[in-house]
């Protein structure tokens, strides 16, 4: 179970001027990490305590939020998608107007919303959120991809306030948090 | 609550930054209906004379009703809104501009297309100029603009000047091509740098004309029927790299 | 070259042809049906509501020449539905360039309807036309509107068309569509490109209904009509932002485009008329909210 730490620092400004608006969490990472199930396993953990909102991006369409919604872990219209087209680095990071008018959205139409969970469509180890569109984010890697993530590096992982690790040979998933 | 811009000084970084691609405004996902265009069957050799089709139709209206909306926030900018009452040789209200690009618009995608980028563009606009008149009318009276009345009123804001962002509203569609034809097609991007090179007699022409628009009757109605077919089929599709 | 005798006319413009409708004592008459020098209106036997009138224009000199300026007004008063028929096409022939017009202005009163079955429209190599639809609706008016315009006949391309439609509300336009196919945007990708015809119906002041597979839902993502070329596409719904629809067809062939289309105005003629008959029952003065 991956255990989530909370926020070290609140890098979002608005939060000052808003302190009723949702906490944000990324959750960024290569593709076929295991991000949605991530995604699916918190929602299903913490449903019943928080008002929760999905905000997937995809480069084409809706395909994660199809699988988010089949998995039934939250009602279907709090998980929306976002299509980042050619630009799934730029949606969470270098220009996150699209994003962030979809969270808004989200926050005014399901109000009080606690938590909003922004997952990004699969990229490369350079993606890392804009502290303008999250609070915090989780990067998750599979290393069953081999050893280039762990040497070769990147912004992401530095970065993240948590990042989960899963190796898809086994049935159990290691994590551990990076302060 | 007024912002006063000296009216003699124009910035030229804030005009750099409005046609910058790299500007937030959520403007990257949209191709400028080329994506639909190549969809329907348009190769390399098709991406220039449809970056010209698009200065000799959807641009000049669009370019017209942004110079429009421009001089229609340096009114509320300059003194106390005018409000309701439009006197003769006041600039049109926002509404009655939005009004008059729907009229000229019969295609749904391209309305919706358009009003996506024009919320990305007010926010832009909202977070950097908060205090500015101008732009907390347009906010109130038209929650959801259109790309060129948003760009109009973000310009002058950012005290781009009227000719100054006439040129940057054709520049940045042809931009907005171009960069769309690099990921979809097989191009030199040298070639296509040379192109927007080759459209800017053509976009001087278009912005020297819109400069001249006085009321919404000055818009231009050019249409173009394929872009509009175009634009309706790309909203059906599930495999696509921009959203227009 | 085909040059009209009108051109060298001095003083006074063509006659325009006028036709105008009212309603007394509940039922609809003609209260103008002037015979212009291009077209006269010839009434035709019109629907069992008698507050529907229809008329049909008959060519009754040569038409399209360089210099010609066809000139249609039509009024049609409260409550009553006027139906206009074009019988047969017309050209606008060869005439090296100089430039000819037809021009329709009609004026709708309140609660009243105007259907437009226009015939198609050629504009003949060597041809320079203007062709403006021009129609002012007040409060609860509905118009319908068909044409079909051809860029050339068989085997020739099409002369230099521009044709404006600017279809009015009470509180502004509805729909303002020029399209300029002169000089750089002749051909031009994205605008007409290499289609020949184009057919549309145009609907104003209420929403027609869907239709199931003639507003082309059938989910059809090839041969949408490759860029510059004359591909057939499929009839396309545009819904207005304001009340209002436009179906159009662009072809390589005046059947091709005309038949999805006619389809569709045939169709949004019947719902127009059942709807105006209800509200020729209720009288006239009472505004609907089009659906």
């Amino acid at each position: 179970m991956p255990e989530n730490t909370a926020p070290k620092t609140n890098h979002t400004a608005d939060t000052a001027a808003d302190p009723s608006r949702s906490l944000r969490l990324g959750v960024a990472g290569p593709v076929g990490t295991g991000k949605s199930s991530l995604i699916a396993t918190i929602c299903r953990a913490m449903a019943g305590e928080l008002s929760i909102g999905v905000i997937t991006n995809d480069i084409y369409t809706d395909e994660d939020a199809r699988f988010l919604r089949s998995a039934g872990v939250l009602p279907a219209e709090r998980i929306r998608a976002v299509e980042t087209g050619a630009c799934p680095h730029t949606a969470i990071r270098d220009d996150v107007t699209t994003n962030l008018l979809a969270v808004e959205d989200l926050e005014v139409d399901f109000a009080p919303l606690d938590l909003v969970l922004v997952e990004s469509g699969g990229d490369n180890l350079t993606a890392t959120f804009s502290p303008a569109l999250v609070d915090a984010q989780i990067f998750v890697l599979d290393v069953a991809g081999g050893g280039d993530v762990a040497r070769k590096g990147g912004p992401g992982l530095p970065g993240p306030t948590c990042w989960s690790s899963t190796r898809s040979i086994w049935p159990r998933t290691w994590t551990w948090t990076w302060t | 609550m007024t912002e006063t811009i000296p009216p003699a000084a124009e910035s030229a970084v804030a005009a750099f930054l409005l046609a910058d691609s790299r500007l937030p405004s959520g403007a990257y996902s949209h191709s400028a209906g080329l994506e639909p265009a190549v969809m329907a069957g348009l190769q390399a050799d098709g991406v220039y004379p449809y970056l010209v089709s698009r200065l000799q139709s959807v641009v000049r209206m669009e370019t017209a009703a942004a110079v429009l909306a421009h001089r229609r926030a340096a009114v509320l900018a300059a003194g106390p809104p005018s409000g309701e009452h439009d006197g003769g040789g006041d600039p049109p209200a926002f509404a009655a501009l939005e009004a008059a690009l729907d009229a000229r618009t019969p295609s749904p995608a391209q309305r919706d297309a358009s009003r996506r980028l024009g919320r990305g563009m007010l926010r832009l606009a909202l977070t950097l100029k908060a205090g500015n008149c101008a732009v907390a009318t347009l906010k109130r009276e038209v929650p959801r603009p259109t790309r060129p009345v948003a760009l109009g009123v973000a310009a002058q804001a950012l005290g781009v000047g009227e000719l100054q962002l006439a040129k940057l509203c054709c520049y940045d569609d042809a931009q907005s091509v171009v960069a769309a034809a690099l990921k979809l097609l097989p191009i030199d991007p040298m070639s296509a740098t040379a192109w927007i090179l080759a459209a800017e007699p053509q976009i001087n022409a278009v912005a020297h004309h819109a400069v001249q628009a006085r009321t919404a009757e000055d818009i231009p109605a050019l249409s173009a029927p394929w872009m509009e077919h175009w634009a309706e089929d790309h909203t059906e599709r599930t495999r696509r790299l921009f959203v227009a | 070259m085909m040059r009209s005798p009108t051109l060298f006319r001095t003083g006074t413009e063509p006659r325009p042809t006028r036709i105008c409708v009212e309603a007394s004592g509940g039922r609809a008459r003609f209260s103008v049906l002037d015979q212009g020098l291009y077209l006269a209106p010839r009434p035709v036997h019109g629907g069992a509501n008698p507050l529907h009138l229809r008329v049909a224009l008959i060519g009754i000199h040569m038409m399209l020449l360089g210099g010609d300026d066809v000139r249609i007004e039509v009024s049609v008063g409260e409550g009553v539905t006027l139906e206009v028929v074009e019988p047969a096409g017309l050209v606008a022939y060869d005439a090296e360039g100089v430039p000819s017009r037809w021009s329709l202005q009609a004026e709708l009163g309140p609660n009243a309807a105007l259907i437009w079955d226009g015939a198609s429209f050629v504009a003949a190599a060597g041809s320079n036309v203007l062709r403006e639809t021009r129609v002012h609706l007040a409060a609860g008016a509905r118009a319908l509107v068909r044409e079909t315009l051809v860029l050339g006949r068989s085997g020739e391309s099409g002369g230099s068309l521009r044709s404006v439609t600017r279809l009015t509300g009470p509180a502004g336009d509805w729909l303002y569509d020029d399209l300029d196919l002169t000089g750089p945007r002749a051909r031009a990708v994205g605008i007409l490109g290499g289609s020949k015809v184009l057919g549309g119906a145009t609907a104003a002041g209420w929403r027609p209904a869907e239709l199931p597979a003639a507003d082309g839902a059938d989910g059809d993502d090839a041969a949408s009509g490759a860029a510059g070329d004359a591909a057939p596409h499929r009839v396309r719904r545009f819904d207005l932002a304001a009340p209002g629809a436009v179906a159009r067809s662009l072809a390589g062939d005046a059947h091709t485009a005309d038949g999805g289309t006619g389809a569709v105005f045939t169709a949004w003629r019947d719902e127009l008329l059942q709807t105006a008959g209800v509200r020729g029952h209720r009288g006239a003065g009472q505004t609907d909210t089009p659906a």
